[in-house]
């Protein structure tokens, strides 16, 4: 039972700009970033506190270490050029430290995963499950429905040798 | 449970899984499982007896629930998770993560590299959102497991009464043919092509569509997850199961536990009425990360100092293989066959469709490069090998955040997940893959097999290894040497009366194979032992 979560005005600005950066030129070009955040923010819901804490701090830290990155020449992230930041999200993501790689993966992950699961963006990969499982749904049915009747009912049923004692409150 | 409420759920008929959901359609309505309370339905604090309650519903605790409630005991079962029928299942991965999910599904461990690790938050636990493999527990494991352990009563010969009831009751089978997909086919050629075990999956599945969407509730209900089984079995023979119930201790007169406390969650989060359960015996089957969470917050202490120790996840490394042809990955089953030719070495892999959403967090690419390779989404297999760890980490309670995993993987686990990767992959270009992304940072992707002789000779540091599992195990060792072992060999808490643990933390050590079916095994035998000694407990 997700919580409802907000993104804090800051950090989505971030989150909007560090977006343009991992997802593929589509989230522009489609005008999906509304979306985008839609999916972001429920997941982040269901997250522990403290994860959701550790993560929107990283993203304040990620948009604010910009300004120590000598080609940033003192801008956050959130004012670098595309360019300048695909190349600063590069140097975090795979500079020299794990934790901090570890981080940027996280983050990357965590946005990329919700941007796939924009409908609009499966479909565009003409991924289409839920056809699919209708269709082999009724498949199963057509072809088994006797099998998993019985195999449905067997759930309930004694077992041989079995000495089964109900209690006061069986059904 | 008041008689009015009681009544209102006899004769509720059992939730049919057959009634596949039908994309598009409006919501249905929820069925009622018989015995099942929801917090929307409680409103004020509960205090309730039984003779026996047990934490957690997945494979430890329903099953438990359904053996004890056969031989008449009065069974309460608290699940923190929420129920979620399987009408409501769809291929919504985003929302089956939240919904299904602890923590979203955005656990890791905390060591190098971390691992990402899931765990269910359902009725039916992790049954619900696990592939739907069913092995027994290896011959040798257990061997291995009676004479380090001195555990009685574990043998193959002993279990194999155990196994034999579980498989029937969950519908242990090999897949209909008709449902194997393009993915797992080439798995199995490009394995053959060398002349490598491959086998055939063993799954819990009743006629499984082959919908591909077990890890998000399976939405014909033909997993036999426990959702579908042991749950409503154990709930029409009058066990009482109480969801979205987290339980925060168990209660305690001296050594002796004595029931559970806890509270209902409300949707947003916030903490709803008490529910207070007094019982005969108590049971914790919350997983092996929330077990011994759960027994340190009620104060229990072993002896041993190995509550919390021995964790064991089977460490699994995923790489990505591009086809020319559409393989449409997602048509057919989850899993069809593992190939096991290096099952000795402690290697085992399988074809494992993900949504592509899912794909993109396992890989390193981003931006426009990321949308080229994706565009490629339906020619993918992505495939994975599973680690038998030759390390364990532990638990650990962190103030404010709850219990946190910990674990460093070996050297020699390092060079067995890169082994791994290069025999899934040469078994993929062997199938006609064109190329291979992988799950090393900094690693070039792979464009042909002689590629991966330099994948094999590669030193590729433990850091830079993206890995992932599902299977979480130990961390409640039973072990009849006190010294050892946390608990008995029939999971009876060593220091402790009246307190049983029932799910995968009491392994010694890893299975080797999905641990579903062990779980289920080995709780069916403690089961059968508890009854046996019933008198013993005054139940």
């Amino acid at each position: 039972m997700p919580a409802r979560f907000d993104i804090p005005a800051p950090q989505r600005r971030i989150i909007a700009r560090f977006a343009r950066v991992v997802c593929p030129p589509g989230l522009v070009k489609n005008q999906l970033e509304q979306q985008l955040m839609d999916q972001l923010e429920p997941y982040l819901g269901a997250m522990p506190l403290h994860l959701r804490i550790g993560l929107m701090a990283a993203f304040t830290t990620f948009d604010q270490a910009a300004r120590l990155w000598p080609a940033a020449r003192g801008s956050r992230f959130t004012n670098l050029d595309d360019e300048r930041a695909d190349r600063y999200f590069r140097a975090m993501a795979h500079g020299p430290l794990g934790p901090q790689r570890n981080i940027c993966k996280l983050m990357k992950g965590l946005v990329t995963f919700n941007y796939y699961e924009i409908p609009a963006v499966r479909a565009e990969l003409e991924y289409h499950p839920e056809a699919y499982i209708a269709k082999v749904a009724k498949r199963r049915l057509d072809s088994y429905a006797e099998a998993i009747r019985k195999g449905e009912e067997a759930v309930f049923a004694d077992e041989p040798g079995q000495i089964v004692r109900l209690h006061r409150g069986a059904r | 449970m008041n008689a009015a409420k009681r009544s209102l759920m006899m004769g509720a008929a059992p939730a049919s899984a057959s009634d596949a959901a039908i994309p598009g359609a409006a919501p249905p309505k929820k069925k009622r499982l018989p015995g099942l309370t929801e917090q929307g339905e409680v409103t004020r604090d509960l205090y309730i007896s039984c003779d026996v309650v047990i934490v957690g519903s997945g494979a430890g605790g329903a099953t438990m629930a359904a053996e004890l409630t056969d031989a008449g005991m009065d069974v309460v079962v608290l699940e923190e998770g929420s129920y979620h029928p399987t009408e409501s299942f769809t291929a919504d991965s985003g929302r089956a993560l939240r919904e299904l999910y602890r923590d979203a599904g955005a656990q890791t461990t905390i060591g190098s590299p971390p691992i990402i690790f899931s765990e269910g938050r359902c009725v039916g636990g992790s049954t619900v959102i696990n592939g739907g493999m069913s092995w027994r527990t290896p011959a040798h494991i257990l061997d291995r497991w009676a004479r380090e352990e001195s555990l009685q009563k574990i043998t193959p010969k002993d279990m194999e009464r155990h196994f034999e009831k579980v498989e029937k009751r969950i519908s242990v089978a090999y897949q209909d043919p008709e449902t194997i997909g393009r993915d797992a086919r080439l798995l199995e050629a490009g394995a053959a092509a060398f002349g490598w075990k491959t086998i055939p999956n063993l799954r819990n599945q009743l006629h499984c569509a082959g919908t591909n969407n077990c890890a998000f509730g399976c939405p014909t209900g033909a997993k036999r997850s426990m959702l579908v089984t042991n749950v409503p079995r154990a709930l029409h023979r009058g066990a009482r199961l109480f969801a979205d119930c987290r339980v925060d201790k168990i209660t305690r007169v001296g050594k002796r536990a004595t029931g559970v406390e806890g509270w209902f969650v409300r949707p947003d989060g916030r903490r709803g009425p008490k529910m207070v359960v007094r019982s005969t015996l108590v049971v914790a089957a919350c997983g092996s990360v929330q077990t011994p969470a759960l027994l340190w917050r009620s104060g229990f202490q072993s002896p041993s100092g190995q509550l919390g120790r021995n964790l064991t996840l089977h460490p699994n490394a995923k790489l990505v293989a591009v086809f020319d042809e559409d393989v449409l990955g997602w048509q057919g089953v989850h899993q069809a066959f593992q190939v096991r030719e290096f099952m000795d070495d402690g290697i085992l892999f399988t074809a494992v469709n993900i949504p592509p959403s899912l794909v993109t967090m396992g890989i390193p690419h981003h931006g426009s490069e990321l949308g080229e390779l994706m565009k490629d989404y339906n020619r993918m297999v992505v495939a994975g090998c599973l680690i038998e760890d030759s390390t364990s980490g532990h638990i650990k309670m962190v103030p404010g955040v709850g219990p946190l995993a910990f674990y460093e993987v070996t050297q020699k686990d390092v060079e067995r997940a890169v082994r791994g990767v290069a025999l899934t992959a040469e078994a993929m270009f062997a199938a006609g893959a064109k190329r291979i992304i992988l799950p090393f940072e900094g690693v070039p992707d792979l464009m042909g097999p002689d590629d991966v002789k330099q994948l094999f000779r590669r030193d590729i540091p433990r850091s830079k290894m993206e890995l992932l599992t599902v299977h979480i195990m130990g961390t409640c060792r039973m072990s009849d040497d006190r010294n050892r072992g946390v608990t008995s060999s029939y999971g009876e808490f060593h220091d402790a009366a009246g307190l049983f643990v029932a799910d995968a933390s009491l392994f010694p050590g890893p299975v080797g194979v999905n641990p579903m079916e062990s779980i289920l095994g080995l709780v069916t035998r403690n089961a059968e032992w508890m009854i046996e000694n019933r008198r013993r407990y005054n139940v």
